[in-house]
């Protein structure tokens, strides 16, 4: 298929606003009078769409969809392995509604549940702009799709390719991380590049894991720190893909390789990959959390993750690894007092990773 | 021509990618790739990033030589309807298709 009937079908098809730029004026520049006008028509239609869409970006909380009650509330849907632009594809489930037949649906529905009641009994926080916003999830994106996303308005799950992944809802990390991109983007709106990125990816693993520990009241000693456990597939030697632990979370893998996090700031990535490393650096503020809560002791929500979650609140969007050491360090104090036993763990910490 | 690819990021955090060289492929695959890259009008690309979205995979091509320079860099969501090439974490296929349909 050739570049102009593709681009075309979608024109015919009504949906010409997301047709990239590029392609339209590849189209602007065709032989055939009609297609220049179709290209015409669409590239003001798609202008429009950005400039809507920019400031979208810089204002998070408008593109919030208000729930009906203002309490929880979910709607999961079935993108029926279509494509990013056909998001969020047909409703299948929302607030209250009986289960379905789908295995990857129960588990969006009720881990959004469980992160949602998480957020609302440890932090008082309604849903992820503490308005109840409604928390929309789309699953089976993509023909094994190995990955989970934000895409700034709601959750996307790939089934997974069956070799190395399974399907993304499996792990309910994995459903606190991406929900935890979604508070980011209404609290301190961390950057997503470079440090500031590392932060932002750093604040979905914590929380990600807290929802995990807090559905299993755990305690910090008892919890297994990882993150995706439960989707790792049969072809890969990886228990997991992250771990806030000090050990590597897999090594040699045949497909993986070795896990690229680093726990010590003298081994941080300096490339610009990954949006600068942003999955690869927050294996050291990871590393941090791990040890203070270690430290503090006790289930790692209730003081560690109220030091993390007030951190998260104060910090802005550029904040570095220092700001996050400073406020986290502040924050440990004001909770608990200066010289506290929580306060020195936290001190204690982030020295032990190298600031 | 010389070909780069890379993909990185998504939930995994994976780093993936091939470094390619037509005068050291077959000639039916150089043929292909050289025509795969031409199509792909990268220049026109360049960087194009979905600012609001978190955990996306991220993808740059750079090519050089046959008279294109040209670095790309995107995302799942910026790619959608770009055509993209898809290099198999497995097994080194080039394979021509809409981000969208196979990602």
């Amino acid at each position: 298929m050739t570049i102009e009937k593709e681009a075309l079908s979608d024109v015919g098809a009504g949906v010409c606003c997301i047709i990239p730029p590029y392609v339209l004026d590849h189209l602007v520049q065709s032989s055939d009078a009609r297609i220049r006008q179709i290209a015409v028509d669409a590239i003001a239609n798609a202008s429009a769409v950005r400039a809507v869409r920019a400031t979208l970006a810089m204002m998070p909380a408008f593109a919030a969809v208000p729930s009906p009650a203002a309490k929880r509330h979910r709607l999961i849907y079935d993108a029926k392995n279509g494509g990013f632009n056909e998001l969020p594809g047909h409703l299948i489930r929302s607030e209250g509604d009986p289960k379905t037949e789908d295995i990857a649906e129960n588990e969006a529905y009720n881990y959004a549940g469980s992160t949602y009641n998480f957020y609302k009994s440890v932090f008082a926080r309604n849903s992820l702009d503490d308005h109840g916003m409604t928390m929309i999830s789309s699953v089976h994106l993509g023909r094994r799709l190995n990955n989970a996303f934000w895409t700034g308005e709601q959750m996307c799950y790939g089934d997974g390719d069956g070799r190395i992944f399974i399907r993304f809802t499996k792990s309910v990390d994995v459903v606190g991380h991406e929900l935890t991109h979604g508070v980011i983007s209404h609290t301190c709106n961390l950057v997503y590049s470079n440090e500031p990125g590392a932060l932002n990816e750093h604040f979905a693993d914590v929380f990600g894991s807290l929802v995990k520990q807090w559905r299993k009241r755990q305690t910090a000693k008892r919890a297994d720190w990882l993150i995706g456990g439960d989707i790792m597939g049969p072809d890969t030697t990886a228990k997991s893909l992250r771990t806030f632990k000090a050990e590597k979370a897999y090594e040699n893998d045949p497909l993986l390789g070795t896990d690229p996090q680093p726990k010590h700031l003298s081994n941080k990535y300096n490339g610009s990959g990954d949006n600068g490393g942003v999955h690869i650096n927050s294996g050291i503020p990871n590393h941090a959390f791990y040890l203070a809560a270690m430290e503090i002791g006790g289930k790692a929500w209730e003081k560690s993750g109220q030091i993390w979650y007030k951190t998260m609140l104060k910090l802005t969007s550029t904040s570095q690894f220092n700001d996050m050491v400073v406020t986290s360090t502040e924050s440990a104090a004001t909770l608990y007092g200066n010289n506290s036993r929580e306060h020195k763990a936290v001190t204690k910490a982030w020295k032990s990773v190298g600031f | 021509m010389k070909v780069r690819f890379r993909q990185s990021g998504g939930f995994a955090g994976l780093v993936l990618g091939c470094d390619l060289d037509t005068s050291t492929l077959p000639p039916a695959e150089a043929q292909e790739l050289t025509r795969l890259v031409k199509q792909a009008n990268l220049e026109k690309i360049q960087t194009r990033r979905s600012e609001k979205a978190r955990d996306l995979q991220n993808y740059e091509v750079a090519v050089e030589g046959d008279g294109i320079t040209a670095k790309a860099t995107f995302d799942d969501m910026s790619s959608s309807h770009l055509l993209i090439f898809h290099i198999s974490p497995h097994r080194i296929t080039l394979r021509y298709l809409r981000a969208l349909s196979d990602v």
